[in-house]
């Protein structure tokens, strides 16, 4: 028996510990600076690190009973796995990546979701309406007094007419006020369609049928004063982006709702995570749609009065957005686009 | 950056123990250890973040009242304002996720408190999945917060509203209920709340150095049936009790210890500096039962034979 006895362990700590000390120290400014802080050759040599932290860590699980040196490999191995495997796309890139494929192809995987938001939309519509031409008191039940502003079945042609073509008195700065608060109202009601998601979905359609009906009671009373053309007109060029934007929010609460609910074969946690993801980047895209929507009805719907330049903006945008959702990012590789997405 | 707790190894003595622990996969193969956050770490680690977007909007509102007051009440308040609105609007959504994406899971928050998010399965942080655990926070918090106070306003519908929002409470309350603390958000994204990992270093206990011994309790030599009286346990709460030491030395705590070693191991010799004599017995044991561990006999406790 030896007098000092160091035994294999406290030899390959000697022999180990210079690697780890240094892996520390590019972890140390790796988690301040982020990867940028590190040079081209220390960033190749991380990865070898974090490899020789984890032999040493299996090594000396195996072979010491040095506590601190047990817990401190571990911590060590955790800290440089956390940056070693740790996303290393760059926010924009993710961003442009997402929008060149990942979106349209999420919300084409998502068509079945999609077609149950669109259907309580356009049924609220219907149902809206057809209430309201039977029975035009129901108006007020259906549209706040916020909202209608003043008009209702009892308003004349002319009285219903002014709001459409109002605006052009306006100076360019009150309409960005105006876009500005519109986009964000909207987007935020969009956001608040996929998290309600998680409550079983019950609110989803209830919100969006509650909107549906809303214009479908603004239409009853505009096409009993024979209006309806100028109202579509007045609404369509900002409206097609704007409710596909709320289908769109529909479309992310009824797949997390889905995957509450109905898991099918995989473990309910499983499913919320497969779906969850996608339905939150359907959700986060969908903020672009009410941006776009924002800048129509703020500034464009407000300057152009003409019914033909308000119709054909109407079917450029219904045109584009089919396009887009309907091929754009079909041609590269899905298993891309399902990362980013 | 820390205003108070100054000893390193307090600190890493305090946080080691904190929290469940957690074994996330490598792709390597090897499952490294993590600890679960703890729930008031991270309310405490959120209101900091709130407290830094509240800061974030105040300086919105100078922006505002700077552009009116430059431009006109007409003319500024109509761009700033509508500037303001679309940044706060990404502010009050986007915040988190942004942090998150960008710093690998820590916001300003979670960094001061020492959290970070990680993905349950150990895959990369993803974009979306970040935006799917942060955009749940609006139905988790401001929605129950929401319909709670227009309850309390009272009116025919407060009964009504109060109900609602014991529904609406349901998600906000899932991380008391789930063992991994999971919020609806986390559980959406498959992601987990962990502190981070501290790394602490410190001396090799096993390892004496022959110049700088003090006594002769140091350099002692033990037989091999002697060391056969401790296990793995006993080694590792003497490590503790050695590294106490170095920070407080507890005399009488020591000697006590070392004279129950003695008798245990029927040592018969004086023991004159209790600590070279626990550090000398440390060392031996603890290369003793590391030899064993190479045999494959792991010894855990001293009852074990």
């Amino acid at each position: 028996m030896s007098a000092s006895p160091t035994g294999g362990t406290s030899q390959f700590r000697r022999e180990r510990e210079k690697h780890w000390r240094k892996l520390e120290q590019l972890l140390d400014r790796v988690e301040k600076r982020g990867l940028d802080a590190l040079e081209a050759d220390e960033a190749l040599r991380l990865p070898q690190l974090y490899r020789q932290a984890l032999s040493s860590l299996a090594v000396a699980r195996a072979t010491s009973l040095d506590r601190n040196l047990l817990g401190y490999l571990e911590a060590l191995s955790a800290r440089a796995f956390l940056v070693v495997h740790g996303s290393k796309a760059s926010f924009v890139q993710e961003l442009l990546a997402f929008f060149a494929g990942g979106f349209p192809r999420a919300l084409r995987a998502a068509w079945v979701e999609l077609a149950l938001a669109t259907a309580c939309l356009a049924g609220g519509t219907l149902v809206g309406s057809a209430l309201v031409l039977r029975d035009p008191e129901l108006f007020h039940s259906i549209v706040g007094a916020e909202l209608a502003s003043g008009r209702g079945p009892e308003c004349s042609a002319a009285e219903l007419r002014a709001p459409l073509y109002s605006g052009a008195e306006q100076g360019a700065e009150q309409l960005s006020l105006f876009a500005g608060f519109l986009f964000q109202h909207n987007a935020q009601i969009g956001l608040l369609c996929f998290a309600l998601g998680l409550l079983a979905g019950v609110p989803v359609p209830l919100l969006l049928v509650a909107n549906g009906l809303m214009l479908g009671a603004f239409d009853a009373i505009y096409r009993r004063a024979g209006l309806a053309g100028e109202l579509w007109a007045w609404l369509a060029p900002h409206g097609v982006t704007e409710l596909l934007g709320v289908a769109l929010g529909g479309t992310a609460g009824f797949l997390v709702a889905r995957a509450v609910l109905f898991p099918g074969e995989l473990s309910r946690g499983e499913s919320a995570r497969l779906h969850g993801a996608r339905a939150a980047a359907i959700a986060g895209g969908a903020v672009a749609l009410f941006f776009v929507a924002a800048l129509i009805e703020g500034i464009f719907r407000q300057r152009v009065h003409d019914v033909g330049l308000r119709t054909a903006l109407a079917v450029a945008t219904a045109g584009w957005w089919i396009f887009y959702f309907g091929w754009v990012g079909r041609r590269s590789s899905p298993g891309r686009g399902a990362s980013a997405a | 950056m820390k205003p108070f707790v100054v000893d390193p190894l307090e600190r890493f003595a305090a946080r080691r123990d904190r929290g469940r622990a957690l074994e996330i996969a490598t792709p390597e193969g090897l499952r490294v250890g993590f600890r679960l956050a703890p729930v008031g770490d991270r309310a405490v680690a959120f209101l900091l973040d709130l407290l830094r977007i509240a800061l974030f909007v105040l300086l919105l509102g100078v922006l505002v009242l700077g552009g009116i007051l430059l431009f006109g009440i007409r003319d500024g308040a109509a761009w700033f304002g509508a500037a303001a609105l679309v940044a706060f609007f990404f502010l009050r959504n986007f915040y988190f996720a942004w942090y998150e994406l960008r710093n690998q899971g820590v916001t300003p928050g979670k960094r001061r408190i020492g959290l970070r998010v990680v993905d349950a399965r150990g895959r990369p942080l993803r974009g979306a999945a970040l935006l799917a655990r942060n955009l749940t926070r609006e139905l988790e918090l401001f929605l129950p917060l929401l319909v709670l106070g227009s309850a309390a306003e009272g009116g025919s519908e407060g009964p009504l509203l109060l109900l609602a929002s014991l529904w609406l409470l349901v998600p906000s309350l899932l991380p008391l209920c789930d063992p991994l603390r999971r919020r609806a958000g986390d559980w959406l994204a498959g992601t987990l709340v962990v502190l981070q990992p501290e790394t602490l270093l410190l001396q090799d206990l096993g390892r004496i150095d022959r110049e700088r011994v003090r006594t002769a309790d140091a350099l002692v030599s033990f037989t091999p049936q002697q060391l056969d009286a401790y296990g793995i346990y006993e080694v590792q709460v003497l490590e503790e009790l050695l590294r106490e030491a170095k920070q407080k030395p507890r005399k009488e705590v020591l000697r006590a210890v070392a004279e129950q070693v003695a008798r245990k191991i029927g040592w018969s010799a004086p023991v004159r500096d209790p600590h070279e004599f626990l550090r000398a017995f440390y060392a031996a044991e603890r290369a003793h039962l590391e030899r064993k561990l190479l045999l494959g006999q792991r010894k855990e406790r001293k009852s074990e034979r």
